[in-house]
C-alpha cells in the first residue's frame, strides 16, 4: 500500500472515529441562535438575547458529549489519532481562536459602534463580513477533521448572511430576514447531523458479548 | 529452476505480518497512535475470537503493545504499535514493493 493510501486510510480512520453526526447537531444549535438572536434582541437586546442563549448551547454541548460517551463510543470504540492529525488539529484550533478573537472584536467594534451611529451598519458590508468569517472558519474545520461537508455549511452560511442583508437592506422582509434564512440552513446542518447519527448507530451495532483480547 | 534465497524477493516477506488478518491489523494501527478492541473489531471486521489470536501473535513478536483498563466498570484493551512493529511494518511494505517489482510483465 502506498503513502497516499496509507493518507486516505487515516483520514478513512478518523473520520469514522469522530463524523457521528452529533458535531453537526451542535453547528445546527449555533446556526439557529443566529435565526433567534434577532427575534428576541427587540425586547432583550443583542447582549441579553446572547446571555440567554449561551447557557443553551453550553447544555446542548454538554448533552451531545453524554450521547457520545455512552450510545456513540460504546458501539465505534476509540482511537487515539496520530500525531500528524493531532497536529493539523492543534494548528487549526490556533488559527480558529485567534479568528475568532478578531471576527469578535469586529463585531463587538460594529454593535458598539452601530448603537451610537459611528457605524454605518445598513448595506451589505456587515453581512459580507459576517459570511467571509463563516466561510473561513468552517473551511478550517474542513481542513483540520477531513471532513468537507463542514466546508459546504461555510458555503450555505455566507449565502444566508448575503441573502439577509439584502433581504434586510430591499425591504423585502419583515425582519432583517435573518431569522428565516439561518432557520433554514439549520435544519438542514441540524437534519444531516440527525441522519449521519442513525446511520452511524445503525451501522455499528452494540458488541455483543466481547472476548477479553 | 532453483531458488536462490539471496536474490528471492520473496524471502524478505514479514510471514507474520503478511497474514491477512494480520496485515489488516498492523495496517490499521499504523495510521493511528492506538485503539481500542471495539474500533478495530469493527475496522477490520474480524470477529472477537480472531482479533484476539491475531493481536496475542503481535504482540508475541514484539510488534503491538497491549493495554488492558476499564472504561467505567467495563474492561477495555487499547493496542497500539511498538515502534518495533512501526519498523518491522515500514520494512514489509518496502518488501512487498520489491517483490511486486520482481514480477514478471
Amino acid at each position: 500500500m502506498s503513502d497516499r493510501d496509507l493518507k486516505a486510510l487515516e483520514r478513512r480512520t478518523f473520520r469514522t472515529a469522530t463524523d457521528d453526526g452529533l458535531w453537526d447537531v451542535l453547528i445546527a444549535e449555533a446556526v439557529a441562535m443566529f435565526a433567534v438572536i434577532p427575534l428576541l434582541s427587540d425586547s432583550l437586546g443583542y447582549v441579553g438575547s446572547s446571555a440567554i442563549l449561551l447557557p443553551v448551547a453550553l447544555v446542548t454541548y454538554l448533552i451531545i458529549r453524554s450521547v457520545r460517551h455512552h450510545v456513540v463510543i460504546p458501539r465505534l470504540g476509540t482511537v487515539r489519532v496520530g500525531i500528524d492529525r493531532r497536529r493539523r488539529l492543534r494548528r487549526s484550533g490556533v488559527a480558529l481562536l485567534l479568528f475568532n478573537a478578531f471576527a469578535s472584536i469586529i463585531g463587538l467594534t460594529m454593535a458598539l459602534g452601530g448603537q451610537i451611529g459611528w457605524v454605518d451598519r445598513s448595506g451589505l458590508t456587515y453581512p459580507f463580513a459576517v459570511s467571509i468569517i463563516g466561510l473561513i472558519a468552517f473551511s478550517l474545520g474542513a481542513y483540520a477533521t477531513s471532513i468537507p461537508r463542514y466546508a459546504l455549511y461555510g458555503f450555505l452560511l455566507a449565502a444566508t448572511s448575503l441573502l439577509g442583508g439584502w433581504l434586510w437592506q430591499d425591504d423585502l422582509a419583515g425582519r432583517d430576514g435573518y431569522p428565516v434564512w439561518y432557520g433554514i440552513v439549520a435544519l438542514i446542518i441540524f437534519v444531516v447531523g440527525i441522519a449521519r447519527f442513525a446511520a452511524s448507530l445503525r451501522s455499528h451495532p452494540l458488541p455483543q458479548d466481547p472476548v477479553t483480547v | 529452476m532453483s531458488i536462490n534465497r539471496d536474490t528471492d524477493p520473496l524471502s524478505g516477506i514479514d510471514p507474520v505480518i503478511h497474514a491477512p488478518a494480520r496485515l489488516k491489523l498492523m495496517t490499521q494501527l499504523y495510521v493511528v497512535d492506538s485503539a481500542d478492541a471495539t474500533f478495530l473489531v469493527n475496522e477490520t471486521g474480524l470477529t472477537w475470537g480472531n482479533l484476539a489470536t491475531h493481536v496475542r501473535k503481535l504482540e508475541e513478536h514484539g510488534y503491538v503493545a497491549i493495554d488492558k483498563g476499564f472504561r467505567g466498570r467495563k474492561p477495555r484493551t487499547v493496542i497500539s504499535l511498538t515502534d518495533r512493529g512501526r519498523s518491522a511494518f515500514q520494512a514489509y511494505r518496502s518488501s512487498m514493493q520489491a517483490a511486486l517489482n520482481h514480477l514478471p510483465e
